[in-house]
């Protein structure tokens, strides 16, 4: 299976939504602010998709259960 | 998947509201080889950062304009210079523990000479306490330039004196 190189970004929050309960995502002036457990992840503003790296930094720097996420993404690597 | 560990420094000034400060950061960063060439940056310290680039000059553009995008709203959103200092040191404590353990499993692997260096020969190298990350914030008088001036968007990309380099 290939990896994606983007993932939209309706996805991610349906993910959050499982895997990150009570996560707080807002836009600020130029970057958007992801909130989890105190761990904060800057994300683009705009466009439908993210890279996938970003996908990746949200699991790693808000310590989200990979397992979790890779039910909602199984063609993405998160080792 | 080639790794390095990459330290880069921001310098800059940022205005806020009714304040102008000067940022100087020694940030630790994971350099990662996509499948297409490409590099993404990972951070760290700070770990709310992360973007890539086509290569490693597009990717440290990228990083440059994303950290001065973070600063910036930090600054827009703090209601005066003790706020905006006390938001950037939490950006700057939030480590990413998990890119941090590949981070220094890389280092150690820099300095024993087990990466392949070639695709990063062209960055300056840093040793020792450099590879120290950290953040001062200090207040500047009101009249101080801002770091770029003030214009209409689309606003042009900082000419800070970031640098991208080997933890070697």
């Amino acid at each position: 299976m290939t990896a994606p190189r983007e993932v939209v970004k309706a996805d991610i929050r349906r993910m959050l939504d499982d895997c990150a309960p009570g996560h707080e995502s807002r836009d600020g002036k130029r970057r958007t602010v992801l909130k989890y457990q105190g761990k904060v992840h800057h994300p683009p503003k705009g466009d439908r998709t993210l890279e996938v790296g970003h996908l990746r930094k949200i699991i790693t720097q808000l310590e989200i259960d990979r397992d979790c996420a890779k039910r909602h993404f199984p063609a993405v690597s998160f080792n | 998947m080639n790794v390095w560990p990459l330290v880069f420094t921001y310098r800059g000034v940022i205005r806020g509201n009714g304040f102008t400060a000067r940022i100087h950061a020694i940030s630790r960063v994971l350099a990662e080889e996509q499948e297409d060439g490409g590099i993404w940056l990972n951070g760290v310290e700070p770990g709310g950062i992360a973007t890539g680039g086509s290569d490693f000059d597009s990717a440290h553009a990228n990083l440059k304009r994303m950290f001065y995008d973070i600063a910036c709203d930090a600054a827009d959103e703090a209601g005066g210079f003790d706020g905006f200092r006390e938001e950037m040191d939490r950006f700057f404590g939030d480590v990413d523990r998990p890119v941090n353990e590949t981070w220094r499993a890389a280092w150690v692997a820099s300095r024993q000479g087990r990466l392949d260096s070639a695709p990063v020969a062209a960055l300056e190298r840093f040793t020792g306490l450099k590879t120290v990350a950290g953040i001062d914030v200090e207040e500047l008088p009101a009249e101080a330039p801002a770091d770029p001036p003030k214009v209409a968007k689309p606003a042009p990309a900082p000419a800070s004196d970031l640098q991208l380099a080997v933890a070697a």
